[in-house]
Parts: C-alpha cells; sequence; structure tokens
C-alpha cells in the first residue's frame, strides 16, 4: 500500500512551519541558520511529492538546486557570524542592531 | 508496510525538528537536525527519489553539519542563558506558527486532491523506466540537456560563494590594507 500525496505534503507544511517558529522563537544566529535548513528540507520534500505526483524527475532537479544554494548561504552565512564574533566577541542576535537606523 | 514506514520517519524528523528548536544547547540542535536530514533522506527513498537520499546524505547530514558543528566548535557558544526581554514575542510567534500550518496545510490539502497533469518528461522517463534505464541516467541527461543553464549558474554561485567566504573571513594585517602584504 502506498503512501498517499497529502500525507507528504501535510508532514512538509508541519515542518516548514517548526522552522519558521524557530526562526521567530531563538537567539542564537547558528540555531536560527539550522532553522533555515529545516525550511529548505520541507520544500524539498514538498517537490519531491510533486515531482511523483507528476511523473517524471523536474521536482527532483529543482530540489537539488535548492540543496546548492542552501550549501552556497550556510556558507556565506557561517562567515559572517564568524566575522561578527571576531568583532564584538558575542553574536546574540538582538545585540547586533547597527543597521537598524 | 509503506504506510508504517511513514508514519515512523515522520514522527522521527517531525519529534527532531521540534527539538532543534526547543533545544537550548546549539550542538544538541545540531545533532538533532542531523537525525531530521536522515528522516528526511528515508522518506526520499520511500518516495523511489534514491539519487535524491544519497545527495541528502553526502551534502546536507555530512558536508554542511560539519560545517555547522566546526563553527559551533570555533566559536565555543553556550546556550541561550541571558534572560529574554521580549518573551511575550514567543506566544506570538508559535501562535502565528500554528495559523502557519493550517494555512499552509489548508493549500496542500486542497491541491493533493487535484489530478496533476502528466508532463511530457514525465511519460518519456516513464517509458525509460520501463526499459529499465536507471533513474540516475534519465536525471542526469535532464541536468545536462534542458536544465545546463541553472546547472552553470549554480556553479558560479558555488564560485562566488567561496570567493565571498575567503574575503569575508580574511584578516587584514594592523596598519596596512589588504593588498600590500608581501
Amino acid at each position: 500500500m502506498t503512501v498517499p500525496n497529502h500525507y507528504y505534503l501535510i508532514l512538509s507544511a508541519v515542518l516548514f512551519t517548526l522552522g519558521s517558529t524557530g526562526v521567530l522563537t531563538r537567539k542564537n544566529p547558528i540555531v536560527i541558520f539550522m532553522c533555515i535548513e529545516l525550511m529548505l528540507n520541507a520544500v524539498n520534500l514538498a517537490f519531491v511529492t510533486f515531482s511523483r505526483a507528476r511523473g517524471g524527475f523536474d521536482g527532483q532537479i529543482y530540489a537539488m538546486f535548492v540543496m546548492t544554494v542552501a550549501a552556497a548561504e550556510v556558507a556565506v552565512g557561517l562567515a559572517i557570524i564568524v566575522s561578527i564574533f571576531r568583532e564584538r566577541r558575542n553574536i546574540d542576535v538582538d545585540d547586533v542592531s547597527e543597521l537598524k537606523g | 508496510m509503506a504506510l508504517m514506514a511513514f508514519g515512523v520517519l515522520a514522527t522521527l524528523s517531525v519529534i527532531s525538528a521540534l527539538g532543534v528548536i526547543l533545544h537550548k544547547s546549539p550542538v544538541r540542535s545540531a545533532l538533532l537536525l542531523v537525525t531530521n536530514f536522515v528522516g528526511l533522506a528515508g522518506l526520499y527513498l520511500l518516495q523511489n527519489a534514491q539519487v535524491l537520499a544519497v545527495f541528502q546524505i553526502l551534502v546536507y547530514a555530512g558536508a554542511i553539519m560539519v560545517l555547522f558543528l566546526f563553527v559551533i566548535m570555533l566559536l565555543n557558544l553556550a546556550g541561550d542563558t541571558s534572560p529574554d526581554p521580549l518573551a511575550g514575542q514567543k506566544w506570538v510567534a508559535w501562535l502565528l506558527g500554528v495559523a502557519l500550518v493550517g494555512g499552509i496545510g489548508w493549500g496542500m490539502w486542497s491541491v493533493a486532491g487535484l489530478s496533476l497533469p502528466v508532463s511530457p518528461q514525465g511519460i518519456r522517463a516513464t517509458a525509460a523506466e520501463q526499459q529499465g534505464i536507471q533513474q540516475v541516467q534519465v536525471i542526469g541527461f535532464d541536468l545536462f540537456t534542458r536544465y545546463v543553464y541553472p546547472f552553470e549558474l549554480t556553479s558560479v554561485l558555488l564560485l562566488v560563494g567561496v570567493i565571498g567566504v575567503m574575503t569575508l573571513t580574511r584578516r587584514i594585517p594592523q596598519g596596512g590594507s589588504a593588498n600590500d602584504r608581501s
């Protein structure tokens, strides 16, 4: 017995929401990055599900591109975190507010 | 059988995702995130996306998580110990989360009932599968024909990312600009 598609889609919605709630509630920027990864993975799951529903592999190829972009984004984001840490020895997101205006 | 495997993997990934956003220590969050990635790789396998499952383990659980753990080790971070000045916002965030899952879930539910049109590529891929041509062959062929420009663009993106990271983290020597380091 195969699993219906909407089970996967609901699971993807739940994981995406958990990621976005994590971005809103946490203060550590590294954990915020992890939550962004959670959201990207949830979207990948939806891509794979729709790809299977529609036939063909287009959704899987999109998911591969999402993975590549996620890798680049994590590298640049962690480099920014490291350079902020060098500057001020503290990376709490509430304290880094120079651009607030 | 497949339904049972889905139930186990879905529970695993939801519980580990909850752990990621609730644990105080970043290291534990990172390890729970690995669990979540492995659960999602299992879900990809369940959906017959073997290539993507392998990439998920290699790229996410391998490369990206090592990067995370390396930075946590480098910065020697403690958890969120300082009192939160805006503790009330957390409840608002959770409420918004419930609203979001309701909205996305409703949209997904209404779209999942529709019968999606099968693409011409889908028909070709199904035919290829019936002839015993491997999935990875079809994906590779698509990646280098129809998706060749996005594929090349991602290589440019990765190059820009590498250069950007090197520029960001380079130490500039005292009393001189970055260029005259001879």
